[in-house]
C-alpha cells in the first residue's frame, strides 16, 4: 500500500528519506547557528526547536511579505507564538511531517535547484522565486507542502493586532486578556 | 456533570445504559433526549468543553481550540479544504446558523430509492429541535451591508433568493459566529442541548477520544477510550460500558471509529459515499468599506439554480461569505505581494459562494498512523456546475455594485470587471487543485436505507449488523442534502433518540 501522510510527503520517497536525515542547521551548507526567538509568548506551548523555528520565520517572512516600509517585521510580533499555538494540539506525528517539510524547502535549492545555499542563504528574490516554484509545481506534494506553509504563515502574521492598520481590520468586538 | 479530562490523568471505568460519541449537532441532541427520559447517559467528546467566556474573537486562538487541525485539514489530494469541529458543541459552536429543514423531494428521494422508512416522523423531530434551538426568521434590521447589496444583486437578475431562518436570541450583530459566539447568542448545541443533557444527569466528558467499540456479547458494548490533555496527548484511559452505543463523531470520524472497530461494513458501504457540498468563492471588491465581517454573516440565500422537484440531484446554492484577516487571506491566491495586494482592500471585500449538491463521491478510511484518508473526486457533470455556479457568483458580485471580482485560480488568478464577462471561467473551468475547494458538510459516510446490502444503518440509524450500536450524525444521509445540514442531523438524532426509548426494553437486554 502506497505511504500517505498529512503533506503527502510520502510520495517524494527518497528524497524525503534523505533530507530526514540532515538535521536542520548543517554547518557544512552554510548554517549559522541558531537565532534565539524571543517572539514565544510565555506560557505558550513551544513545540519547534530553534532552529526550526528561525527556518519557519524565513518562510514567513516571504510569504507575508507587503512591500510595505511601516509593515511590522514578522520577527517582532507574535507571529511564532500564535503557530505554535495552532500547532501545539496537531499531534507529533503531524508535527514530525511539518519539520520534514522545512527541512525539504530549506534544502530544496542546494540538491534540485544547484544552487549554493539553502533557503535562509538566499536572498529575498531567489527566496521568492523559490517559494514560487513549490507553488506553481507539477507535483502535488510540493504544491501541498506550499499550501500547508502558506496557511501557517497567514495564522501568524494577520492574526497580530499591529498588521490590522495595513489592511483597515478593526479587530474583536471585545477586548479580553490574551 | 461536565469533567474536563484534561485536567484529570489516570485510568478511570464508567458504566451507563447508555454511551454516545461526539457532542455535536447529532450527539447532543441524542444525549440530552435520552438523559431526559431517565436513560443514564455518558457522553465522550474529543475535543474540549469552552464556554463563550473562553471566546475572544481572535482567529490565532480560535482555530485551534474549535476546530479539528485548526481548521487545516483537507482531502488527501490537498484539493478540497474540510472545515469541522472538534470541542462540546462540535461544529454548531462555529457555525454560521442557517436554519432549514431536509428539502421534502430529497425524503422523497430517500424512502423510494434508499427505502427509509417513516420518515413523515421527522417532521416532529423537526418541530421539536426548532423550538429548543429557538429558531425564526432573520429580520430585516438584521441584514448587514453585504448581504444586502447581494440581496439587490440578486433581484436585479431576477434571481430567486430568501432571507433566511437562523437560531440566535439576542443577537447583537457583532458577525464572529465563525469563531464561537462569545455571547451565547447563538443557540449551539454548548447553550441548549448539552445543558439539557447535564441537568438531566448525563456524564459529559470532554477531552475523551473514543478509540473503539468492542461489541462481543448482545446487550453488553464496551468503549474503549483515551484522555487528552491540553495538548491533544494521550494522558489517561477510559473505558465505558453499555447497552447501547451511539456514535454521533461526524461523518468523518465516525466511519474510522468503525473501522477501528470492526463495525458497520457488512455492505462494504462503510467510509463510502462521502459528499461534501464543496464551494468555490468568488470575492468582490466594492466601491465604499462594507466591513462585511461584521454583522451576522449570512442571512440571504439564493436558491435559483437549484430546483429539487424537478431534478433532486443536482443543483447548487449561493450564500454570502465574508472572513476575518486570516480566514480571507487564505481564500486569496498567492502570497507576499501579490496576495497583500487584495488583502488590503479587505474592509472592501465581499464574497458569495456556489455550494454544490454533489452527485461525486468520496471516502474515508484510516490511513497511515490512523489519520483519516479522505479521497473525493468531482464527477465532470459536477465540475461543470460548479463551474456555471462560479460564474454566478461573479455575476450576482457584479450586479450588486462590486467593482471588480477576484477569482482565485491558483495559476494567474483572475480579477474581472463586468465588462469582461464570464467567458474565461467557462473555458478555465473548475478543476480540483487548480481553484481551492472549501468543504463545511461532510456526509453519508454511513449511509441509512432499508437494504442492508446497500446501507450501513436501518431507518433509525442501527447499524444493519450489530444490533445496539447507532449512528445519528450527518454520516446517515443517504444522499448529498443540498440544504445548509444542521437542521436535519439534529432531527434525525432526536428521531433516533425516540426510537431508542421506544425499544429500550429490549435494546438494555
Ligand atoms: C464553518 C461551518 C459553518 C457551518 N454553517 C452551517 C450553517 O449555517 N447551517 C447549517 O445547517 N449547518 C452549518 N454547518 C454544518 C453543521 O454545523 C453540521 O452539519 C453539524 O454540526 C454536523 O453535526 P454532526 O453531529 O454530524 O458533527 P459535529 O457537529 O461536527 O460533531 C461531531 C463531534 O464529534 C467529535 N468527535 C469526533 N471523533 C470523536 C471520537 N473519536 N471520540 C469522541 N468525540 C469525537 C468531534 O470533536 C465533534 O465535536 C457549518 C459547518 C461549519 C464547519
Amino acid at each position: 500500500m502506497k505511504r500517505r501522510t498529512f503533506l503527502g510527503l510520502g510520495t517524494l520517497g527518497p528524497a524525503m528519506w534523505v533530507l530526514a536525515q540532515l538535521p536542520a542547521r548543517a554547518a557544512w551548507l552554510g548554517g549559522t547557528g541558531s537565532t534565539a526567538l524571543d517572539a514565544t509568548v510565555p506560557g505558550e506551548p513551544c513545540v519547534l526547536d530553534d532552529d526550526d523555528a528561525d527556518l519557519l520565520m524565513a518562510i514567513v517572512e516571504r510569504m507575508v511579505d507587503t512591500g510595505e516600509a511601516g509593515a511590522p517585521p514578522p520577527r517582532e510580533i507574535g507571529t511564532l507564538a500564535a503557530i505554535e499555538g495552532a500547532l501545539a494540539p496537531l499531534g507529533e506525528a503531524l508535527l514530525q511531517e511539518l519539520r520534514l517539510a522545512l527541512r525539504l524547502v530549506e534544502y530544496w535549492p542546494v540538491f534540485l535547484e544547484w544552487r549554493f545555499g539553502r533557503f535562509r542563504s538566499l536572498s529575498p528574490e531567489a527566496q521568492a522565486r523559490s517559494l514560487e516554484g513549490w507553488r506553481t509545481s507539477r507535483i502535488e506534494t510540493r504544491r501541498r507542502v506550499f499550501y500547508a506553509l502558506r496557511n501557517l504563515a497567514l495564522l501568524g502574521y494577520w492574526s497580530q493586532d499591529e498588521t490590522w492598520p495595513l489592511i483597515g481590520y478593526g479587530g474583536p468586538w471585545i477586548r479580553r486578556p490574551t | 456533570m461536565i469533567t474536563q479530562g484534561r485536567t484529570r490523568p489516570g485510568v478511570y471505568r464508567e458504566s451507563a445504559e447508555v454511551c454516545v460519541i461526539g457532542s455535536g449537532a447529532g450527539g447532543a441532541v441524542v444525549a440530552a433526549e435520552l438523559a431526559a427520559a431517565g436513560r443514564e447517559v455518558v457522553l465522550l467528546e474529543q475535543g474540549g468543553y469552552h464556554t463563550p467566556n473562553d471566546f475572544d474573537q481572535r482567529e490565532e486562538h480560535m482555530l485551534p481550540m474549535l476546530f479539528e487541525n485548526a481548521g487545516m485539514s483537507t482531502t488527501e489530494d490537498g484539493a478540497v479544504g474540510i472545515l469541522h469541529g472538534r470541542c462540546v458543541g462540535g461544529s454548531t459552536v462555529h457555525n454560521l446558523a442557517y436554519c432549514f429543514r431536509a428539502p421534502a423531494p430529497i425524503l422523497a428521494l430517500w424512502e423510494e430509492k434508499h427505502e427509509v422508512r417513516d420518515l413523515a416522523s421527522l417532521q416532529d423531530s423537526f418541530e421539536r429541535v426548532e423550538r429548543a434551538l429557538g429558531v425564526q426568521r432573520i429580520i430585516p434590521e438584521e441584514v448587514n451591508l453585504l448581504n444586502r447589496k447581494l440581496q439587490l444583486g440578486a433581484e436585479r437578475l431576477g434571481y430567486h433568493g430568501l432571507v433566511a431562518k437562523h437560531n440566535r436570541i439576542g443577537c447583537v450583530r457583532s458577525g464572529f459566529c465563525i469563531l464561537g459566539c462569545a455571547y451565547g447568542s447563538k443557540q449551539s448545541m454548548l447553550v441548549t442541548y448539552i445543558p439539557r443533557a447535564d441537568r438531566a444527569g448525563a456524564r459529559i466528558w470532554a477531552d475523551c477520544r473514543a478509540d473503539r467499540i468492542e461489541a462481543s456479547a448482545p446487550g453488553r458494548r464496551r468503549v474503549v477510550a483515551t484522555l487528552l490533555d491540553a495538548r491533544g496527548r494521550a494522558h489517561g484511559e477510559m473505558e465505558v460500558e453499555a447497552s447501547v452505543v451511539v456514535c454521533c463523531a461526524g461523518a468523518i470520524a465516525t466511519p474510522l471509529l468503525l473501522e477501528a472497530s470492526g463495525l458497520g461494513n457488512s455492505s462494504g458501504q462503510r467510509g463510502r459515499n462521502l459528499h461534501l457540498h464543496p464551494t468555490v468563492i468568488a470575492g468582490g471588491i466594492f466601491e465604499e468599506p462594507l466591513h462585511s465581517y461584521y454583522g451576522i454573516p449570512q442571512s440571504y440565500y439564493i436558491d435559483e439554480f437549484i430546483d429539487l422537484e424537478h431534478d433532486p440531484r443536482s443543483g447548487h446554492i449561493l450564500m454570502p461569505i465574508a472572513g476575518f484577516p486570516v480566514l480571507t487571506a487564505s481564500t486569496l491566491p498567492g502570497f507576499g505581494r501579490e496576495l497583500f495586494g487584495y488583502l488590503r482592500d479587505l474592509p472592501r471585500l465581499g464574497g458569495l459562494l456556489a455550494l454544490l449538491h454533489d452527485q461525486s463521491s468520496g471516502s474515508v478510511e484510516r490511513g497511515s498512523g490512523d489519520r483519516p484518508r479522505i479521497r473525493y473526486r468531482l464527477t465532470d457533470e459536477d465540475r461543470h456546475e460548479l463551474m456555471r455556479g462560479l460564474q454566478h457568483t461573479v455575476e450576482v458580485l457584479w450586479a450588486s455594485g462590486a467593482e471588480q471580482v477576484i477569482v482565485a485560480y491558483a495559476k494567474d488568478p483572475l480579477v474581472l470587471r463586468p465588462e469582461d464577462g464570464t467567458a474565461e471561467i467557462k473555458q478555465r473551468g473548475v478543476r480540483e487543485g487548480a481553484i481551492p475547494l472549501t468543504s463545511t458538510h461532510p456526509q453519508s459516510t454511513c449511509r441509512m436505507g432499508g437494504d442492508g446490502k446497500t446501507s450501513v444503518v436501518n431507518s433509525w440509524g442501527e447499524l444493519h449488523d450489530t444490533q445496539g450500536i447507532f449512528v445519528a450524525d450527518m454520516s446517515v444521509f443517504p444522499t448529498s442534502l443540498g440544504a445548509p445540514p444542521q437542521i436535519t442531523t439534529a432531527a434525525l438524532a432526536d428521531r433516533t433518540a425516540q426510537h431508542i426509548l421506544q425499544r429500550w426494553p429490549e435494546l438494555r437486554t
